[in-house]
């Protein structure tokens, strides 16, 4: 393969790097929220 | 009944078997590479000694079986089986070699729960183990997570028809990419770049809380592949209590759930399709069993007031909760706590929670939500055929990376794996009980074995009986495999024992 | 002379009838030597007592914000310590692959889920004690080992290398991959 990178795929790699940040991003938020619904079930069942 | 296997069926399982080998061969490396560093010299002739005969036995098995067939799926499927039975053998070497395992059962036993990514131990003197034999087991687990096959499949298998066969045969079946290859690449890409990620915020996470840099980074490293994975091994014998931190299990919470989730769905959520999150029915479904066997778990603790606040409830009966339903097994309780203080709902709330599991074509194991889904909208659908006027026809859908019909077949497959994974808890729970170990505790142990989870009620332990060790083995083993690969198996060797000449 | 002989006949009389009382007074306040087993097996009735614990210090010390934690094993189950910082400087040699770590014994009050750390199980240290410094741990490779490790990377290598020329030579015969 040649050594040469394009300006395009130069872009692509990024595009995909900033996707797979948010990516990781959302499912982290989603992972966190998962926590706090537990939080907030535990405070329920003390509470009861 | 099936045909006897020919020389040429065999030739091909033990080829593909034999470049399983040589993969776990090559990971041999890692572990070496950290004895040198570390100038653990004891542990470097162990890893030298597993690294010779894994490769000897790899390379013959590979040039044995050496042939221009293509796999078909049987071979698929019991290359799938045979291959984590290599491998269980050949990777106990070092382990037994460090004196750290008092047979080499006890070995084989540590292999195929790291493999299987589920996690019960039986090593001794866990708080003494050389970081060369820690990165071991981590990485065991690590790649277990991935799947022996991806592994192989990554870089020694050419054929793509075949290969997807092999895939297949391990469990998994979400073809990300037309090539298997592709799909085999992307899943360690997407595993590769998380592993950066959260090793490095376990990193700063160890600092914060008093670890030394270079602890903290191998502990970070290590405690991130076994959560990722959903495995469940961590460096100290305290497991995750040894650190005394709401950071860390709060990271540890956030990786292992994260962790749990379909290879497909990360990767369409990499790809810009970001509403799949909360839109796919397995994300749906773990939210929601989740949600109501927490509040039943912790609703049994409070009963019982094993907890003295929200946060020891939050942080011990949620933190296992969650740990028990994406099957990671970890814990910061002594085992023998669960059995003595948690009562029987909590316990009851656990063994529902490992038995679901987590998501399909995952590390996670158990039913799967995609299986408990299908099966529930199946159940509706069925339920409104009663309901409703005869003449109206439905079709049920669900959302499973883009909107789906329910069909039959589908709900077939799925309802025959959940009835073999229930059949097979009945089993272990019965073995473990004719062992003499009281029913709940006997369960719950089957349970976690089932699942691939690793939570521990305290019937794990060296001195286990020997006839139950094996049948835990061959339950990670199944399970891990959903089975079909296990079958296979067992009707080729069988076939090869009795049936009819072609 | 007599009233002087009386009073201390009297005194020591009293001293007497008091001294099982003061023995039993201190029984209760001095903390029962456990080992990790029963803090496991019998939490329940141990927690919150006084207790005193035995065994070898393991991995490192966690400095936090108000103490810091350290982790003592005695060979069944390693127990969670929490300490003042002040007591952590007698602490030398922590248990790990080359090192047996200090034996300790620590005094302090048991919790079977404490409230301050999350319902940890642990021990609210008062003080620590070194009764035995740590010591390096051997590990030598016997002879006949190095001999079958190199015997088996000698297969090991040699296999590898024969597979290698075999799969090469077979690519050259066929076509390319998709």
């Amino acid at each position: 393969m040649s050594p040469y990178v394009s300006p395009r795929q130069v872009a692509e790699r990024r595009q995909s790097g900033r996707r797979a940040a948010a990516g990781i991003l959302v499912e982290g938020c989603f992972a966190l929220s998962l926590l706090g619904l537990g939080y907030l079930l535990s405070l329920l069942a003390a509470a009861l | 009944m099936l045909d006897r296997p020919r020389a040429g069926d065999w030739k091909i399982v033990c080829a593909y078997t034999g470049k399983a080998l040589i993969g776990v061969g090559a990971l041999h490396a890692l572990p070496l590479a950290t004895a040198l560093a570390c100038a653990e010299w004891a542990s470097l002739v162990d890893f030298l000694a597993g690294l010779g005969a894994t490769m000897a036995a790899g390379c013959a098995m590979a040039l044995l079986g050496k042939t221009e067939r293509k796999p078909s799926w049987m071979h698929g499927m019991v290359t799938g089986g045979i291959s984590w039975l290599a491998v269980m053998v050949m990777a106990a070497i070092p382990y037994w070699l460090s004196g750290h395992y008092l047979s080499y059962l006890d070995a084989m036993f540590d292999v195929m729960s790291g493999f299987t990514t589920t996690g019960l131990t039986l090593v001794q003197d866990l708080d003494h183990l050389s970081v060369s034999l820690n990165m071991w087991r981590h990485l065991l687990t690590f790649v277990g997570g991935q799947g022996v096959i991806v592994l192989a499949l990554s870089f020694l298998v050419k054929d793509s028809a075949g290969g997807y066969k092999l895939y297949v045969g391990e469990g998994k079946d979400e073809r990300l990419f037309p090539s298997v290859f592709h799909t085999a690449k992307a899943i360690w890409k997407i595993s590769l770049v998380y592993l950066g990620v959260g090793a490095a915020a376990l990193w700063l996470a160890g600092l914060s809380i008093g670890l030394g840099p270079a602890r903290a980074f191998l502990h970070g490293l290590w405690i991130y592949m076994a959560a990722w994975s959903t495995g469940g091994f961590a460096p100290m014998s305290q497991n995750i209590l040894y650190y005394h931190s709401g950071l860390y299990e709060a990271l540890t919470l956030v990786f292992f759930i994260v962790g749990s989730f379909n290879f497909a769905l990360h990767h369409a959520v990499w790809s810009g399709n970001r509403r799949e999150i909360y839109r796919n029915i397995e994300t749906v479904s773990f939210a929601t069993t989740m949600s109501l066997l927490a509040l039943l778990g912790c609703r049994g603790l409070q009963r019982l007031g094993v907890y003295p606040d929200a946060v020891s409830l939050f942080r011990k009966g949620f933190y296992h909760l969650a740990s028990a339903h994406t099957t990671t097994g970890y814990m910061t309780l002594y085992p023998r706590q669960l059995a003595l203080e948690w009562g029987d709902l909590a316990l009851l709330a656990m063994i529902a929670a490992m038995l679901v599991g987590g998501s399909a074509c995952s590390t996670a194991g158990g039913f799967k939500g995609l299986r408990v889904g299908i099966i529930w909208k199946a159940v509706v659908q069925d339920t409104r055929r009663l309901l409703k006027p005869s003449s109206a026809v439905f079709t049920q859908g669900f959302h499973y990376h883009g909107e789906r019909s329910l069909g039959e077949q589908q709900l077939r497959s799925a309802a025959l794996i959940v009835i073999m994974y229930v059949a097979m808890f009945a089993l272990i729970a019965m073995a473990g009980t004719a062992c003499g170990y009281p029913f709940l505790d006997a369960a719950f142990e089957a349970a976690s074995v089932t699942g691939n989870v690793g939570l521990s009620i305290g019937v794990t332990s060296a001195a286990m009986p020997a006839p139950l060790k094996l049948v835990y083995i061959l339950g990670m083993w199944a399970g891990r495999l959903e089975f079909m690969a296990v079958l296979a198996t067992i009707a080729f060797v069988a076939a090869a024992l009795r049936g009819k000449r072609r | 002379m007599r009233g002087f002989r009386l009073a201390a006949l009297l005194a020591a009389a009293a001293c007497l009838a008091a001294a099982p009382d003061a023995a039993l007074a201190a029984d209760l306040m001095s903390p029962n030597a456990v080992s990790s087993s029963q803090l496991v097996e019998e939490a329940k009735r141990l927690d919150g007592a006084s207790i005193s614990f035995e065994g070898e210090v393991i991995g490192e010390a966690m400095p936090r914000r108000d103490g810091a934690w350290i982790n003592v094993s005695d060979g069944a189950y390693a127990i969670g310590v929490w300490l003042p910082a002040s007591e952590l400087g007698k602490v030398r040699r922590f248990g790990s692959y080359r090192w047996k770590g200090d034996r300790l014994r620590v005094v302090g009050s048991f919790n079977r889920a404490c409230p301050e750390h999350g319902g940890d199980l642990d021990i609210h240290a008062r003080s620590v004690e070194v009764l035995e410094p740590g010591s390096p741990i051997e590990h030598g490779v016997p002879r006949e080992r190095i001999a079958a490790a190199a015997l088996l990377l000698a297969a090991g290598s040699l296999s590898f290398l024969l597979w290698r020329k075999r799969s090469r030579n077979s690519d050259e015969s066929r076509p390319a991959r998709d």
